[in-house]
């Protein structure tokens, strides 16, 4: 292993003071709180050094929606470029035609109204609107927090993961499927019958989720197994 | 993605919005006045003239211009294009002891790295991976977690506490930020039977 990847030492160290002492040096001198508090099984330690606890990450959220338009709209300024860069090169003799941007005037000057000029502005006005939406609206949060001392976060599909896994552990389910939202998680469960297994696989799946925060609602709905 | 290019992407959304509100409703109401003769709109003109546009794009200079714009859009295009890529990266950052002698930097991402191997170590994680990056202005280890089972979420929970204390601890700044994704494997199962 490289010197650089020992700033993190995974493998025990068979010389603990010399590990202590090594680690010591590169750290800074200041003391926040000993690691000597931290379960011992939890992870890496280093020992007599200053422990900090890290800044709150970011809630991941989503790209966007008008990162997208911005992309379609950075195409839409090439081809509109490409467009001048043409009548330059038939400017310049290099190939036949006639002005784009020329053409494009000429088909201004002189419009009249014409009916169809009603559904497609209304439509331009939608879009238009949307548009303006979209670019207001703020990013959309796609994971829900973890009750721990660091920034901790699950996604709804592992929090669905984690629901079937626990629903399929309850004595009388045959099978669960799990939708999930960052506040509802709604489990389909296939029963042998049972009429206290739905109450039993909210209540287990409820303390399943139970560190993360806000806590999902949880509805199940069941269906007896063979009538399929 | 950074902030900026967010905003440019925004301020670009919102006015191309704004065209498209005022010229397909303008359209639509000069074209509904002509079709249905609708008294209170009479003044509106019946023609679209730009003569100065046409007498321009005549103009022997008129190809060069739309030339010389063109490239410039096709530039800022392209640029702006390339600011569509993910979170950028922190590379390195320096460290107390540095010095006119010589200065001492932490590679962020390979202590990111490190850290997520520590953690893919245990028994109970099925893999981890770990990056630096710069998000929405914080220097921050992001992690990627994947534990093999719900029944471990706890106990995966505190070994990345700890490991994300670790990695902070080392490098010395407490500015640094976390975040870590923790995710359930696909094979994942419960022993457990709930009666």
């Amino acid at each position: 292993m490289s010197p650089r990847h020992n700033l993190i030492d995974p493998d025990p160290d068979p010389d603990p003071g010399a590990g202590a002492a090594r680690r010591t040096a590169a750290l800074p001198a200041s003391t926040d709180r000993s690691d000597s508090e931290a379960d011992p099984q939890a992870g890496t330690h280093l020992d007599n050094v200053a422990v900090f606890d890290p800044a709150p990450g970011r809630t991941p959220r989503a790209v966007p929606t008008a990162a997208y338009t911005g992309a379609l709209i950075a195409v839409l300024l090439i081809g509109v470029g490409a467009v001048g860069i043409r009548d330059g090169v038939v400017a310049a003799g290099w190939i036949s035609g006639r002005s784009w941007t020329g053409a494009a005037i000429d088909s201004i000057d002189g419009l009249s109204p014409a009916g169809a000029m009603i559904p497609a502005g209304i439509v331009a006005a939608v879009i238009g609107l949307w548009l303006v939406l979209i670019s207001l609206s703020p990013r959309r949060k796609k994971a829900v927090g973890i009750d721990s001392a660091t920034a901790l976060f699950i996604e709804p599909s592992d929090i669905a993961r984690i629901s079937s896994i626990t629903a399929e552990s309850v004595s009388g389910v045959l099978s669960a499927r799990t939708s999930a939202t960052r506040t509802k998680v709604t489990i389909q469960v296939e029963t042998t019958g049972d009429a206290a297994t739905p109450g039993a696989v909210a209540d287990a799946v409820r303390t399943a989720l139970t560190s993360l925060t806000p806590v999902p609602k949880v509805s199940v709905r069941t269906r007896t197994g063979g009538t399929r | 993605m950074t902030r900026t290019s967010i905003a440019l992407d925004r301020l670009a959304t919102f006015l191309l919005g704004l065209v498209l509100i005022a010229v397909g409703a303008g359209a639509a109401v000069w074209a509904a006045a002509s079709v249905w003769n609708i008294e209170t709109l009479r003044g509106l003109p019946e023609l679209v003239t730009a003569p100065q546009m046409v007498n321009a794009s005549q103009a022997p200079w008129w190809p060069w211009a739309a030339t010389a714009i063109g490239a410039v859009l096709v530039l800022s295009g392209l640029r702006w294009l390339t600011l569509h890529t993910p979170a950028p990266k922190a590379k390195t950052l320096q460290l107390e002891g540095s010095g006119p002698e010589g200065r001492l930097c932490a590679d962020l991402g390979q202590v990111a790295a490190g850290a997520a191997r520590v953690l893919a170590q245990r028994a109970d994680i099925h893999s981890a991976q770990g990056t630096a990056i710069i998000d929405r202005g914080v220097r921050t280890f992001d992690f990627e977690v994947t534990a093999d089972s719900p029944d471990d979420l706890a106990a995966v929970a505190a070994a990345v506490d700890a490991v994300c204390r670790d990695a902070v601890s080392m490098v010395g700044d407490p500015s640094l930020a976390t975040c870590t994704r923790i995710r359930i494997a696909k094979t994942a199962h419960n022993g457990r039977r709930v009666s």
